[in-house]
């Protein structure tokens, strides 16, 4: 018997290759929280190869770190990519500073710890967990998108 | 009667709407998806003693017999076709019939609904730089357009000719906060005059009493926004009454056409001065600008802000005349409303809630005015989280 597709997958590679996460590979989209799960639209859920939640995985180690949220894996076509997503308020300018320091975590955490997840492709998306004060125009997401955050406005579709 | 409720079914391009207008109705939408002409059937339903007894003065006819022939005369040359066997328009919950608008003897001719169409720039003939009256169109030409063009015409030579005063700025005319928006953003300075040469009477700008600057070299933005600002000095009387006659609506199309997002700022605080006189307003409308103002309005309200949010959102000053017209554009009483005319359906959607977070794509994206831009940043966000290193 060979192994679960899932196993070979290059995000399961990945997440178990990583320290800190080697318990926190969740087939599909299990390891999010059910209603920040509400917010992913997925037509085809064969397409996930898994996901991880970095929050609960790093709160021991990092407990006062602005940890990053999830990482889900996904075969776009025939890449598999990496989806990066945060669910957070994006109710005030706050809450852009706040992203903006997970946003820098993120990238050390790649850099560092997290380096077998450091691969593309890949997105990095905020999705709004409420009410949205920002316009999908408006120029403060300008600033975190340069820096490679796409704003997803209330759901992301996969 | 103006309508509150308006129901709609294959209607020109429209397949199914129900529109409720609020105190501020804004309508958006790619071309030719029936917003100016779900506009022009307001005014149509309000005003159709006004229109039948404008059109007999003015020699257009129509067979009562053939109503399609009215819908020309109304909507213009090669409109027949946007009232069909299948139509069916419903004025808050009566059915409106084509052939009772298009038969004489309506009596009531007061007038209810000003319209500003999105074609003013057509008021000022180029060649003089004086107001085209109704005669100076062509006969196919849409009612709302020529009787724009017309209105101007008596408001320069019944009013502004009998005043020594320049056009704009008028001391009388607009709130001084709104005067001085306008004078910076749009007229750069300059003062809008009207003079002879010739013998032949026209409408300047005017740096100083002897550079006069005629409508051709006006900038596209002053070109759009004049003959805007006279429609709004139809409505916005100078003397102490606060409305004109019996108008009760003021429809503005496409209020930023020409115009830089600074002065769209200082066009929309013509609408909150319309609103604070209790006008109803209805846009319609390509620019983000304006739904970020009506989005703003909307957010101030439910948070209960200050009027000092609204007078920073425009730069107003801090004096009693801006405060009062800030408080009034937070006025819970006077319902924001939005609709989204969708081109792939045909179906008039209520986005009023304008929530970038909404599961609705069409009201997230604001009916396509942000989805491009919010789109074109995602692409940057994902081309930078593929490049060589994240920053």
């Amino acid at each position: 018997m060979g192994k679960p597709s899932h196993k070979k997958s290059r995000f399961y590679q990945a997440v178990t290759a990583t320290p800190a996460l080697v318990s926190a590979y969740c087939p599909g989209l299990k390891a999010l929280q059910p209603a920040d799960k509400a917010k992913i639209i997925c037509r085809n859920s064969k397409k996930l190869t898994g996901s991880a939640c970095l929050d609960k995985a790093l709160k021991q180690a990092m407990p006062n770190d602005p940890r990053w949220d999830y990482a889900i894996g996904y075969q776009r076509d025939r890449t598999e990519e990496i989806v990066w997503v945060e669910v957070h308020p994006a109710d005030s300018g706050k809450a852009i500073r706040e992203v903006g320091k997970k946003l820098d975590w993120l990238t050390n955490w790649l850099a560092g710890g997290g380096q077998a997840m450091n691969y593309t492709p890949r997105r990095l998306v905020w999705v709004a967990s409420g009410r949205s004060s920002f316009s999908n125009n408006d120029p403060k997401l300008r600033s975190l998108r340069q820096r490679g955050l796409e704003f997803a406005g209330g759901h992301l579709e996969l | 009667m103006i309508p509150r409720r308006l129901q709609l079914r294959n209607f020109g391009p429209v397949k199914s709407g129900d529109i409720r207008f609020g105190a501020l109705t804004v309508f958006i939408g790619p071309q030719a998806t029936g917003k100016s002409l779900t506009l022009q059937l307001v005014k149509l339903l309000a005003d159709t003693g006004a229109i039948h007894e404008t059109l007999k003065r003015y020699g257009v006819d129509w067979k009562t017999g053939q109503p399609s022939t009215f819908i020309n005369a109304v909507f213009g040359e090669g409109t027949e076709g946007i009232w069909k066997e299948s139509t069916r328009v419903e004025s808050d919950g009566e059915q409106v019939r084509l052939h009772t608008l298009a038969k004489r003897g309506h009596r009531n001719s007061e007038e209810r609904v000003f319209y500003i169409p999105a074609q003013r720039v057509l008021a000022i003939n180029p060649q003089s730089g004086w107001f085209r009256g109704f005669y100076d169109y062509r006969p196919g030409d849409p009612f709302v357009v020529r009787d724009f063009g017309e209105k101007l015409r008596q408001l320069a030579e019944e009013e502004l000719l009998r005043s020594s005063e320049a056009v704009f700025p008028q001391k009388k005319r607009l709130k001084k906060a709104i005067r001085d928006a306008l004078l910076e953003a749009i007229f750069g300075g300059f003062s809008l005059q009207l003079e002879a040469t010739m013998g032949q009477r026209r409408i300047v700008l005017r740096a100083d009493e002897n550079t006069s600057l005629p409508f051709t070299v006006w900038s596209a933005g002053q070109r759009e926004f004049i003959p805007l600002l006279l429609g709004a000095y139809h409505l916005l009387p100078p003397s102490r009454t606060s409305r004109q006659g019996s108008i009760e609506l003021a429809i503005i199309e496409e209020i930023e056409m020409g115009l830089h997002p600074r002065a769209i700022s200082a066009a929309m605080l013509v609408v909150l001065d319309l609103l604070q006189r209790n006008y109803q307003v209805c846009l319609s409308t390509h620019s983000p600008y304006v739904l970020d103002v009506t989005w703003a309005l909307r957010r101030f309200r439910e948070t209960q802000a200050g009027e000092e949010f609204v007078r920073a959102l425009f730069g107003l000053p801090s004096n009693a005349e801006a405060k009062k017209l800030a408080e009034a554009a937070l006025d819970p009483n006077k319902e924001l409303k939005v609709y989204y005319f969708e081109k792939e359906t045909g179906l008039v959607r209520d986005i009023s809630d304008l929530d970038p977070a909404s599961e609705q794509d069409f009201e997230a994206g604001w009916g396509g005015l942000t989805e491009f831009s919010g789109h074109v940043g995602n692409l940057v966000a994902r081309a930078v989280a593929n490049g060589k290193a994240l920053s």
